[in-house]
């Protein structure tokens, strides 16, 4: 754990703003009888009797009638600075933001038992534009990932963003997107409270819409309405209004705001009094930070880590960053298994000098087999890269266990070759291009 | 004159089920209704002798007669009974009724009045309440029984069934129907909670899954609770007493299909009217149904702005407030939201906890793990199955090294394996490999034994 601080002219600002702009606090609560615990507070200087105090200086972006714990410092009320427990999703979903990191995550958090819990995302499904076909044409390229083979996995999405949900339910929890392209948006929406930074976007939703397929209007519409039927779900879970789901999914749909105040009135039209988020039929609707704040979307624009606690009216704070470890180490020891294994797979294709690299390339693939039994996420990322699955590695492995029996068979000049199977004529072995 | 089993369901469903704060009239499709009092509730139907105390004007009378109607919509229960000596038929509200009971049987406890003994109904009906009093008696598991032999639960609780995976697959009537069946242990008027997270699947599957959920509700409160109910599994939902969705529940599009083309025709007639009949016999509009089939059917609903009461269009009507939830391109699924401003769910709910509140239980109970376990148990044996079968039917094409005998040796065992699997997972092989596959391979397999006996015997020789 490590803790942070605002200058102390920050601090001093901010006890003066809470002076004037707090609450009525209760009768009972000015003073609370206990000191705030020193770990907690290492770098207080205050002493024990008048620990740092909410409300903060800010409610900026706050919104009314939100589902779930309210986030914001005037809502929680705490005596002392807030532990603030990092859950990151970054990088690819289903694959980096995989359900085993947060198995582990959500054990953390249970122990560590933080004050608010911020998931950090930043995923963009590997994409480097919005257009969505360059963006499938990118996906060619090395260890890129169709997008719609990322957006298939939704209903996966769907059960780990549930998960999260239910078992954090007894913690404030705020989402903060320092980006969310493509299918990631979900989980974007998924949490009532939404911060982004100044770059970040929310877009490419539409990438659901194209799971869809088939050969008449009628199984088109179905496909098309049970896609975006389950994505619009997941952004249910976040309280986001019909109007608003409907537009981020769907291409065809409109999507304008009225806004009074603090509340915004989404339209599945281009009448809005305020704002024309997406007057196309072409692609669905998408937010910048500035468009996303400016409509009430996202609950405010933060620089940084430190800049969204502020928001949030945190001066102080104290960062646990257990989670960001936990899921650093798990990505970084499948990722560096994964560079390896593409070594590894290099050299099973090279040319064969004679029958003992049969040897080398099954020990390989053993090698592999392994591997993708230890890591789910080691297994997907061959799976959505290269289509190589695990019962194709089992099946690779025996065809190359009968090939060197049938050479030892050869050699010693014994009579039945490998070669005179039941005529059934199966797929091409696992030799490779080099014979 | 009614059969003593129907008297007894009564009685026994009285004394079971608790006061739910829903509406008055909970479930009107089935022939025994809950009509909610002003404290409490009664079940019952037409041809139920009952005794009432109801508010008439500043007044509180009491008559005994029999329930000639059941208005759902409205609440209002009608009874016939002898009021001052003369005949008469009597409409009365349900929110003016203080209490109601069936006068069936024994008198509920504490009560000092005797029942009436009503006619032609046997002196051995079952008691109207409380029937889950322990008689002393426990069956083979060690469960207490009631004077009915039915098991008594701790407290009123549920049967949770997991129906997850495609329709016709791991999603099927047999565990449906064996769940109510283990509900009957404890009498009727159990509250079975389906959890539905399917994609749909077969078409076949859904007349059986219907006809087993309508035996079912014939004696049990059937539950829908939606994670994801697609095609086929939407169907299943809307033959349920109840729908209740999760946050991130989705149900709708159900259109049949082949492949990647739609089905039309006599088929698709058949789908349509006969389920769209059994849809609307569970008072659920036929148009809505019809928009989850095909595209063209639009669905709008209004809501009344005094009531609130909403209204399902087939048309976009310009009404102010409209909401249109399928246009003419469009295929309807609902989602958690819209299902339940639309009426068309009775609640939302994440946890147990909540959806015990909605079903108007105090706590989520199970009264029984058996529905759990069936399920998952057969649910991971299938997909065990399903990905052991596609190795092996891969494996069938490697070349072995050992020559012409080895390969069909391999391929014998390969094919005993996947009998092996019809034995212990019949469903997943047939609807892997057909109907009549299994048959196939023990034809082929008689092939390539005696082939392999005449190699050997040749080599032999």
């Amino acid at each position: 754990m490590k803790t942070l601080l605002f200058a102390a002219t920050l601090t001093a600002c901010a006890s003066a703003f809470a002076q004037s702009d707090a609450p009525a606090t209760p009768t009972g609560q000015d003073a609370p009888a206990e000191a705030a615990p020193a770990e907690a507070t290492p770098a207080t200087t205050a002493p024990a009797a008048e620990p740092v105090k909410a409300p903060p200086p800010f409610t900026l972006g706050r919104s009314v009638d939100k589902p779930g714990k309210s986030p914001f410092a005037t809502d929680m009320q705490l005596d002392r600075p807030p532990n603030v427990y990092v859950i990151p999703m970054e990088g690819y979903m289903g694959v980096d933001i995989h359900p085993i990191v947060y198995d582990k995550i959500l054990k953390d958090v249970k122990e560590k038992k933080p004050d608010l819990i911020v998931f950090r995302l930043a995923s963009s499904d590997g994409r480097g534009t919005e257009k969505y076909m360059e963006a499938v044409n990118e996906a060619q390229k090395e260890d890129k990932i169709d997008p719609r083979r990322l957006a298939s996995g939704i209903t996966d999405y769907r059960d780990l963003a549930a998960k999260l949900r239910t078992e954090l339910a007894s913690f404030p929890t705020v989402m903060y997107v320092q980006d969310s392209r493509g299918v990631s948006c979900v989980y974007a929406l998924a949490w009532p409270y939404m911060f982004m930074s100044p770059d970040a976007r929310i877009a490419g939703l539409d990438i659901v819409a194209a799971l869809g397929g088939g050969n008449d209007a009628d199984i088109k519409a179905k496909m098309f309405s049970a896609w975006t039927g389950i994505a619009k779900g997941i952004l249910e879970l976040g309280g986001r209004p019909q109007e608003l789901c409907d537009a981020l999914v769907r291409p065809d749909r409109k999507l304008s705001a009225d806004i009074d105040g603090r509340s915004t009135k989404w339209r599945a039209d281009t009448l809005g009094s305020w704002y024309v988020i997406d007057s196309t039929d072409e692609v669905s609707a998408r937010f910048s930070s500035k468009i996303a704040e400016d409509t009430g979307l996202a609950d405010g624009v933060a620089v940084d880590m430190a800049d969204l606690m502020y928001l949030l009216g945190y001066p102080e704070y104290t960062l646990v960053d257990s989670g960001e470890k936990i899921f650093r180490d798990t990505n970084a020891a499948w990722r560096k298994r994964y560079r390896e294994s593409k070594k590894w797979m290099e050299d099973y294709q090279e040319p064969m000098d004679d029958e003992r690299d049969l040897a080398k390339r099954k020990q390989i693939l053993e090698k592999m087999l392994a591997n993708f039994k230890q890591s789910p996420q080691f297994a997907r990322m061959w799976e959505w890269t290269r289509g190589l699955s695990e019962d194709q590695l089992k099946l690779l492995i025996e065809q190359l266990t009968e090939q060197i029996r049938a050479y030892q068979k050869q050699k010693q000049g014994t009579s039945g070759g490998g070669r005179s199977g039941g005529g059934r004529g199966g797929p091409a072995g696992p030799m490779g291009p080099g014979r | 004159m009614r059969p003593l089993a129907a008297l007894t369901l009564v009685a026994a469903i009285a004394a079971s089920v608790p006061a739910l704060e829903q509406g008055a009239f909970a479930q009107s499709g089935a022939k025994q209704q809950q009509v909610k009092l002003q404290k409490g509730t009664w079940w019952g139907a037409v041809g139920d002798r009952v005794e009432i105390t109801f508010k008439d004007s500043l007044s509180t009378k009491t008559l005994t007669g029999t329930v000639t109607k059941i208005d759902a919509d409205k609440g209002v229960v009608t009874v016939d009974a002898e009021v001052d000596g003369k005949q008469v038929t009597r409409p009365l509200f349900a929110s003016s009724i203080v209490s109601m009971k069936t006068v069936g049987g024994a008198t509920p406890a504490g009560s000092a009045k005797p029942a009436a003994q009503p006619a032609g109904k046997s002196g051995s009906a079952a008691p109207a309440a409380p029937a889950a009093k322990p008689t002393g008696k426990v069956d083979a598991q060690g469960y207490q029984l009631d004077a009915n032999g039915f098991r008594i639960a701790p407290q009123k609780g549920v049967f949770r069934l997991p129906w997850k995976g495609g329709v016709g697959q791991t999603a099927r009537a047999e565990e449906i129907e064996a769940l109510a069946k283990e509900a009957d242990k404890w009498g009727p008027g159990q509250i079975i909670v389906i959890e539905i997270d399917s994609p749909g699947g077969l078409v076949t599957e859904i007349f059986e899954i219907v006809d087993v959920i309508a035996k079912t509700r014939e004696r049990h409160r059937v539950v829908a609770w939606i994670r994801e109910a697609i095609s086929a599994a939407a169907v299943t939902s809307m033959q349920c007493d109840e729908i209740y969705f999760r946050s991130m529940g989705a149900l709708g599009a159900a259109m049949m299909i082949r492949g990647r083309d739609s089905v039309y025709g006599e088929p698709l007639d058949a789908f349509r009217t006969e389920l769209g009949a059994i849809i609307e016999k569970n008072g659920r509009p036929r148009m809505v149904f019809e928009a989850m089939v095909l595209a063209k059917p639009v669905l709008t609903y209004t809501k009344d702005p005094v009531t609130g009461k909403p209204t399902f269009h087939d048309k976009v009507t310009g009404l102010p407030g409209e909401v249109i939830l399928s246009d003419e391109k469009d295929n309807l699924t609902f989602n958690a939201s819209n299902a339940l401003d639309s009426g068309f769910s009775k609640g939302t709910a994440d946890t147990d906890e909540e959806l015990a509140k909605l079903l108007g239980l105090k706590e989520w109970y199970e009264v029984s793990d058996y529905g759990v376990k069936m399920a998952t148990n057969f649910q991971k044996l299938y997909e065990e199955c399903e990905k052991d079968l596609q190795l092996q039917q891969q494996r069938l094409n490697i070349d072995r090294a050992g020559g012409a005998e080895e390969q069909i040796a391999v391929q014998i065992q390969i094919m005993e394996k996947i009998l092996a699997w019809h034995k212990r997972c019949k469903p997943c092989i047939e609807a892997n490999l057909g109907p009549n596959a299994v048959e196939q391979i023990q034809k082929e397999l008689k092939e390539l034994r005696k082939r392999l006996g005449e190699m050997r015997q040749a080599q032999g020789g």
